[in-house]
C-alpha cells in the first residue's frame, strides 16, 4: 500500500460523500466503494462490497424490525417508526482492515409515541381509539457496530443521537 | 316541534338493564319474522322484483319480493327462505330490512336505484357479553345487473357527516336531537322517549352514498344495545330509517320510519383540509367497532371501601389535564372573609398564603387547614377549591367569588351516590362574599344560564391531549376525543350544569356518572379562551382534587337552546 492508495479520512470523504462521526473515523475505517479508494484487489474488492451490502441490508432487516415493534437498547418501546431519512447520502459503512467488523451511521427520522401518563377519561377513551400518547418525530442518527461471525454479518451495537 | 316530554324513572345510563340470554332473545325475536312494523305506508317498489346484491368481502344476497311485505332471500346462492320484511324509500334510495328465518341476525339494505350501488349492514345479536346489544358489519357493493359488468364505485365510509347536527321528529312521534361531532361516534339526545335532558353516546357509522344523502347507525352500547340506522338527506332533512333492539322493558323493538326535522348547525372539523376520509374498523375482525366501555374497567368501591379512604392527593404536581393552566393567583392570600350562601351555610376563610387556607363553618370555633389552588380566570374573579376534611362525605367546595360584585358560587362535591359509592355527586350554592371592605348584593345572584349550550370548545390540554366539549343541553355535556389526525373520534358524556358569571365568563362543572365518578368544574372564559377548573373524584388510590387547565377553540354552535325551555 503506497501513499496515493492508503485509505485516508480524506479519500474516504470524497469517495463516499459520507460525513462520518468522529468514532468511526477513530477507528481508521475505510468505506468499500471503489478498488481505487481501498487498494484491494479486484476479489477483495468484491468481497467488501458484497460486505457493505450484507451489512446495508441488516440494517435495513432492523429498521424493519423496530417498525413492526420490536425494540432494544437504543431503540426504546416508545419508538414505533424509524423513517428514511433522505435518500442515503449521508449515510456510510466502513469495514475495518481485516473485514471482520464494520461501523455504520445512519440518519434517520425516529418516530415515537409517548404514552401519557395520567389516569383520567380522557386518557382511557384516547387509548380505547388506540391513541394516548404523544407523537414526536426527531431526526436521529442511528450509530451501529457490526461484527462478522461464521461468515454471517450480525449487530453487535445499537446507539442513537439526534441528527 | 317537541312534544311535551315523558320523563323516565331513570335516565338511560342508570338503566339496569336486563342481560338477556340467547333463548329469550330467540323467542323475542320470533315477532321480527313477520318485518318491522311501520306507521308510514311501507313502499311496495320492490313488489314482484327480483335483486342480486353483490358486497365486497361480504355475502351475495338473492332476493324475490313477493310483494311489499314478504321477500325471499338466499345468501351466497344458498336456499332459499321467506321472511317478512319493510321497505321505505327517499328520493332514489330504497332502504329494507328484515331478520334472516331462524336466526337472531338479519340486514338492512340500502339500494341507490340511480346507480346500482348498495349498502349492506348485516345486524346481529348474541355477539357480545351482553346478548343484547346489536352488533353489525357493513359492506359495499352493488345490484347485479344482469350482463352488466360490476360498477367501479361504491358507497364509502366517510367524515362528510362529522359536525352536523339535526333535529328529527319520525312518524312514530319521537324527537331527538342528534350530533355526528365524530366520525365513528355520535351524540343524541331523546326529547321524547327520555324528556331530554340528557344527550348519550354511541358507536356510529357513517356512510357517503352522494353530497346529500348518507347512511348513519348507531347503537346504543352499554345502555339497551338498540341500534338505529337511517338514510338521510341532508339538504332537504328527511330520513328513512329502521330501529332493532329491545327496551327498558326488554319488548322488541322493530320497525322502520319516516322523518323529518331541522338542520341544527355545523360545527367545525379539525381534520387537514382535502380529508374526508371516514374512520376505518379498528380490525377485519367481523362486527368489530371502537365502543367505549367505562363500566367495565373495576373502578367502583364498596361503601366501605369509601368509608376506609384516608389518602388525598390535593394539587399534586404536573397533570396531563393541566399542562396549560393558568399560573397560581396570589390574590386571596392574607385575606379573610366569608362566604355566604342562600341555602344557609356559610363559610369562613383566613387565607394564610396562596396555598393555604383555614376555613370554618360559621358558628365553628376551631379552624381547619387545607391545601388550596387559585386562578384569577378575569379581572377581580377567583376560582379556588379545597378539601372539607372532616365532613362526612369527602366532601369539597368549588368556588367562583367575584370580588367586583360581591357574589359567589360554589360546586359543592361529595362522594357517594345511591347508585356508586365512589361516584360523585354536586349541588350548586349561590351567595355572596363579605368581606370587612365591601358590602355585597342582598338580591343579584349568579345563574344558570343555556347561553352555553348548543356550543363546542376544543380543550387542549397538554401536547397529545385535546378534547372538545358538547354543551349537548342545559343539564348535560359531552366530550368527544381527537384522533392523530385531528377527526373527532371516541365520545360520551354525563349530566352537566352551567352558570353565568359575567359575560362570556361561564362556570361548567359535569359528572363522569356511570363512566368514572370524577365530577369536573372549569370557569370557561370565552375572552381568552381559556379555562381553570379542578378534577376531584375518588378511586382506589384516595381521593383526589386536581387542577384542569387548557386552551381553547371554539368550533361552533348549534342552534338548541331553544329545544329545552318550558313553554306554556
Amino acid at each position: 500500500m503506497d501513499a496515493n492508495n492508503r485509505p485516508t479520512r480524506r479519500r474516504f470523504l470524497s469517495t463516499a460523500g459520507a460525513a462520518l462521526s468522529a468514532p468511526l473515523a477513530a477507528a481508521g475505517a475505510y468505506a468499500a466503494t471503489g478498488p481505487e479508494a481501498v487498494g484491494v484487489s479486484p476479489d477483495e474488492h468484491r468481497t467488501r462490497l458484497e460486505d457493505v451490502n450484507a451489512i446495508r441490508a441488516l440494517y435495513r432487516d432492523y429498521a424493519r424490525r423496530v417498525n413492526h415493534g420490536a425494540s432494544d437498547g437504543a431503540i426504546d418501546a416508545n419508538v414505533h417508526r424509524l423513517s428514511a431519512g433522505g435518500f442515503g447520502e449521508d449515510d456510510a459503512i466502513a469495514l475495518s482492515p481485516d473485514g471482520q467488523t464494520a461501523a455504520g451511521v445512519f440518519h434517520c427520522v425516529v418516530h415515537s409515541r409517548t404514552p401519557i401518563e395520567t389516569d383520567c377519561t380522557l386518557v382511557d377513551m384516547a387509548r380505547a381509539q388506540g391513541e394516548g400518547y404523544v407523537e414526536r418525530s426527531q431526526p436521529s442518527v442511528i450509530e451501529a457496530e457490526f461484527i462478522k461471525e461464521d461468515g454471517a454479518w450480525k449487530i453487535r451495537s445499537v446507539t442513537r443521537r439526534p441528527a | 316541534m317537541q312534544q311535551n316530554p315523558a320523563y323516565p324513572q331513570e335516565q338511560m345510563h342508570r338503566i339496569a338493564y336486563t342481560q338477556l340470554t340467547v333463548g329469550e332473545i330467540d323467542e323475542k325475536l320470533a315477532a321480527a319474522a313477520d318485518g318491522p312494523s311501520s306507521v308510514s305506508v311501507l313502499s311496495d317498489v320492490l313488489a314482484g322484483r327480483t335483486l342480486r346484491i353483490v358486497t365486497d368481502n361480504g355475502p351475495t344476497l338473492g332476493y324475490r319480493f313477493d310483494d311489499g311485505r314478504r321477500l325471499e332471500l338466499s345468501e351466497n346462492d344458498g336456499p332459499a327462505a321467506g321472511v317478512g320484511y319493510g321497505a321505505l324509500t327517499l328520493d332514489h334510495v330504497t332502504l329494507f330490512s328484515h331478520m334472516v328465518p331462524g336466526a337472531q341476525r338479519g340486514y338492512n339494505v340500502i339500494v341507490d336505484e340511480d346507480t346500482g350501488l348498495a349498502t349492506v349492514f348485516e345486524v346481529w345479536f348474541s355477539g357480545f357479553v351482553d346478548n343484547r346489544e346489536v352488533q353489525r358489519e357493513v359492506y359495499f357493493g352493488y345490484v347485479e345487473s344482469g350482463g352488466e359488468p360490476p360498477p367501479e364505485a361504491r358507497h364509502s365510509r366517510t367524515n362528510r357527516v362529522e359536525g352536523k347536527g339535526f333535529y328529527w321528529r319520525q312518524d312514530t312521534g319521537v324527537e331527538t336531537l342528534e350530533f355526528y361531532p365524530s366520525t365513528f361516534y355520535s351524540n343524541f339526545v331523546e326529547l321524547t322517549r327520555f324528556g331530554g335532558e340528557l344527550g348519550f353516546c354511541g358507536p356510529s357509522d357513517y356512510v357517503k352514498i352522494n353530497d346529500d344523502l348518507y347512511v348513519y347507525s348507531r347503537t346504543e352500547c352499554e345502555f339497551s344495545g338498540t341500534m338505529t340506522l337511517y338514510v338521510m338527506d341532508v339538504n332537504r332533512v328527511e330520513q328513512v330509517g329502521v330501529r332493532l333492539g329491545f327496551d327498558a322493558a326488554d319488548a322488541l323493538e322493530y320497525y322502520v320510519f319516516r322523518g323529518s326535522g331541522e338542520w341544527l348547525g355545523q360545527i367545525a372539523q379539525f381534520e387537514a383540509f382535502g380529508d374526508v376520509a371516514g374512520a376505518a374498523p379498528p380490525s377485519d375482525e367481523k362486527g368489530a367497532r371502537r365502543v367505549y366501555r367505562p363500566m367495565r374497567n373495576d373502578w367502583t368501591m364498596t361503601e366501605a371501601e369509601v368509608r376506609a379512604v384516608t389518602d388525598a392527593s390535593v394539587f399534586p404536581g404536573p397533570s396531563a389535564m393541566a399542562g396549560n393552566k393558568s399560573p397560581v393567583s396570589g390574590f386571596l392570600a392574607d385575606r379573610a372573609l366569608t362566604l355566604r350562601f342562600d341555602n344557609g351555610k356559610a363559610v369562613e376563610y383566613r387565607f394564610d398564603d396562596i396555598q393555604t387556607l383555614r376555613w370554618r363553618w360559621e358558628g365553628e370555633s376551631a379552624w381547619r387547614e387545607q391545601r388550596y389552588e387559585s386562578w384569577e380566570s378575569a379581572p377581580g374573579v377567583i376560582m379556588f377549591g379545597h378539601l372539607l376534611a372532616g365532613e362526612p362525605d369527602h366532601d369539597c367546595l368549588k368556588v367562583v367569588a367575584d370580588f367586583d360584585h360581591g357574589l359567589a358560587t360554589a360546586i359543592h362535591g361529595t362522594i357517594g351516590t345511591p347508585y356508586i359509592a365512589n361516584e360523585a355527586a354536586a349541588e350548586t350554592w349561590f351567595g355572596v362574599v363579605e368581606t370587612d371592605a365591601s358590602t355585597p348584593p342582598r338580591y343579584r345572584r349568579h345563574a344558570f344560564t343555556d347561553e352555553l349550550v348548543g356550543r363546542a370548545l376544543t380543550w387542549n390540554y397538554s401536547p397529545g391531549l385535546t378534547s372538545m366539549h358538547l354543551y349537548t343541553t342545559p343539564h348535560s355535556l359531552s366530550w368527544i376525543i381527537f384522533g392523530q389526525d385531528g377527526a373527532g373520534g371516541m365520545e360520551w358524556s354525563g349530566p352537566a350544569s352551567y352558570v353565568k358569571i359575567r359575560d362570556d365568563l361561564y362556570l361548567a362543572y359535569w359528572l363522569e356518572e356511570a363512566c368514572n365518578g370524577t365530577l369536573g368544574t372549569i370557569l370557561v372564559n370565552m375572552r381568552t379562551m381559556h379555562d381553570c377548573g379542578i378534577g376531584y373524584s375518588c378511586g382506589r388510590n384516595g381521593l383526589r382534587l386536581s387542577a384542569i387547565g387548557a386552551h381553547a377553540r371554539h368550533a361552533g354552535r348549534f342552534d338548541v337552546a331553544r329545544f329545552y325551555r318550558d313553554r306554556a
